[in-house]
């Protein structure tokens, strides 16, 4: 049994979840975001006032963004337990988790180009401020794959003592579900579906820190589980 | 049939289809004159009542609340007074509608 | 649900205990999806005090009928359902495999409806991006007609096993298994519920002046 590096995967969600708030949110300051109804000037003046703190963020940021695969490795790990001989649905977490890892270093690698020279065009600043935040909000697709294979996995353990309870099947469905509205911003500059409106940015993003915060417990208790059972074995 | 009529659940349905032909006749324009118009407003916020009084015998007597645990009790009661006293609350702070807008 | 399994579906109808309706995984879906709404309900009116003008001239192009009878289809479905999971606890099934096909039916006849009501609008012009209004109206009530779609999928489940326990009622005493009404009540209470988000959708869109 591996359990100790099953655990640090694990809480390397956690680290994903602190530093990722810490880089952007705290650091760069994206967090309430930008409206994207702003000029170029009003935009370029954000990267020109906060140019320092932007770079430092972003390096945060990119770093945090690969906690989340060790993550995504160790709820794979509990999924093949369910899955047995033929984990499709593993894979299918496995190869989405690792797409989203690519989707949360992209816009960081991005707003820190906006930040690389602020004295830009600030037509320029604004088409990679734009670039990041579309990349950032809008690829709900791989999380959305990511939270329904969970949720079909653990529909489909029949065990008499499941790895995970079933209500968090639903729980799942319903997160995968809730992430779609921010496939709907490259059609708004203002109001709820906008970048930073509340139905496409802050349901789905509060929505998908709590599935961590659900999911952690979760996931260590299964990881004991399987610890004490190996242990009778 | 008649047995199945007079079971509780029918006869909430009945209520249901009678609190819905109210809230179709209300939402039709009364032919109402421009210094009536702010009489809408209570018309309206009785329409959301009477549609959440719905809601709530849908909740208890269709999906069977009534006989749940008083948690899942607590927790739809809470959904149905936030939601609907937000929804009254935000309509009401709307400015008046106009006589055109009707 | 392990308590429920101390006592047939026959006594429950006497003896009534408290139980959570169904499984206890679809009510965190349930609970969910109508906190997702009730948000959606709160978010409408608040962008609809900020233009009220808009709005009323917007709904005033909405068919009241459409929405009044869709609520009526809806409400008739809900209560074949429930009337068909009331059956299902009996020792014979009898009206169960009879009353989900007209469940099914009346949501037919809202999806019906819908689409005619849709085709209109946008035969006329009137599409997501025309204003706000009309981007809540797409998006708000083709939300609920994705719910209605795979609530008629559960239908079709429910359904097969109304069939299937009305051919057993031989072979078993109770005519359906605890774990069989755990799934029937699971399915019906999400039918309830996309029958209740109508219902607030109704005159929030089409009545609210």
């Amino acid at each position: 049994m591996n359990t100790q590096a099953q655990l640090f995967c694990a809480w390397c969600g956690v680290g994903f979840l602190v530093l990722f708030s810490i880089g952007w949110w705290f650091i760069a300051g994206y967090i309430p975001p930008m409206s994207p109804a702003l000029s170029a000037v009003e935009v370029a003046g954000f990267y020109q006032e906060n140019t320092g703190l932007i770079r430092l963020g972003m390096v945060i940021t990119m770093f945090s963004a690969a906690l989340s695969a060790p993550w995504v490795a160790a709820i794979a790990v509990q999924l093949r337990r369910i899955e047995g001989e033929f984990p499709a649905l593993t894979y299918a977490l496995l190869v989405a988790g690792a797409v989203g890892v690519v989707v949360l270093v992209v816009p960081p690698m991005v707003w820190t180009t906006a930040a690389f020279r602020p004295e830009r065009d600030a037509e320029l600043i604004m088409l990679l401020n734009d670039f990041a935040w579309l990349f950032f909000v809008m690829t709900f697709s791989p999380f959305f794959i990511q939270n329904l294979v969970i949720g079909l996995a653990v529909f489909s353990d029949k065990s008499e003592s499941p790895i995970f309870p079933r209500w968090v099947a639903y729980f799942n469905i319903w997160v995968a579900i809730l992430l779609i509205p921010g496939g709907l911003i490259t059609f708004f500059k203002t109001g709820p579906f906008a970048w930073d409106g509340i139905l496409a940015f802050w349901l789905p993003f509060a929505v998908f820190f709590g599935w961590f915060v659900v999911m952690f417990p979760l996931l260590l208790k299964a990881i004991k589980q399987q610890a004490a059972l190996a242990r009778v074995e | 049939m008649i047995r199945l009529l007079a079971k509780p659940v029918s006869a909430v349905w009945l209520l249901l289809m009678l609190a819905t032909g109210l809230s179709w006749w209300l939402g039709l324009d009364q032919g109402m004159s421009s210094d009536q118009q702010s009489d809408y407003r209570y018309i309206s916020s009785g329409l959301i009542i009477i549609a959440f009084i719905k809601v709530r015998i849908v909740i208890r007597y269709f999906m069977e609340v009534r006989e749940a645990p008083l948690a899942l009790k607590l927790i739809c009661d809470a959904w149905l007074v936030l939601v609907s006293s937000a929804i009254i609350y935000l309509y009401c702070l709307g400015p008046v509608p106009v006589a055109t807008g009707g | 649900m392990t308590s429920a399994d101390c006592f047939s579906a026959v006594e429950r109808k006497v003896e009534i205990k408290p139980h959570v309706p169904g499984e206890v995984g679809v009510w965190v879906f349930i609970l969910g999806d109508m906190l997702i709404f009730g948000l959606f309900f709160i978010v409408f009116v608040y962008y609809r005090g900020l233009n009220v003008e808009l709005y009323s001239h917007s709904q005033a192009t909405l068919n009241q009928n459409y929405g009044a009878i869709n609520t009526l289809f809806l409400l008739a479905s809900s209560w074949f359902v429930a009337m068909a999971v009331d059956d299902m606890r009996n020792k014979t099934v009898k009206l169960a495999p009879v009353f989900f096909p007209l469940a099914m039916l009346c949501g037919l006849g809202f999806g019906v409806v819908k689409i005619i009501e849709y085709r209109e609008k946008i035969s006329a012009g009137i599409t997501i991006t025309s204003n706000d209004f009309y981007m809540y109206y797409y998006i708000f009530t083709g939300l609920h007609f994705l719910h209605v779609l795979i609530g008629m999928g559960v239908l079709v489940f429910l359904w097969r096993r109304a069939r299937f326990a009305a051919t057993q009622a031989d072979v078993r005493d109770g005519a359906v298994i605890e774990k069989d009404m755990v799934l029937i009540e699971s399915g019906a209470s999400y039918w309830h519920m996309v029958d209740l988000l109508w219902i607030v959708l109704f005159p929030l869109l089409y009545l609210l002046k």
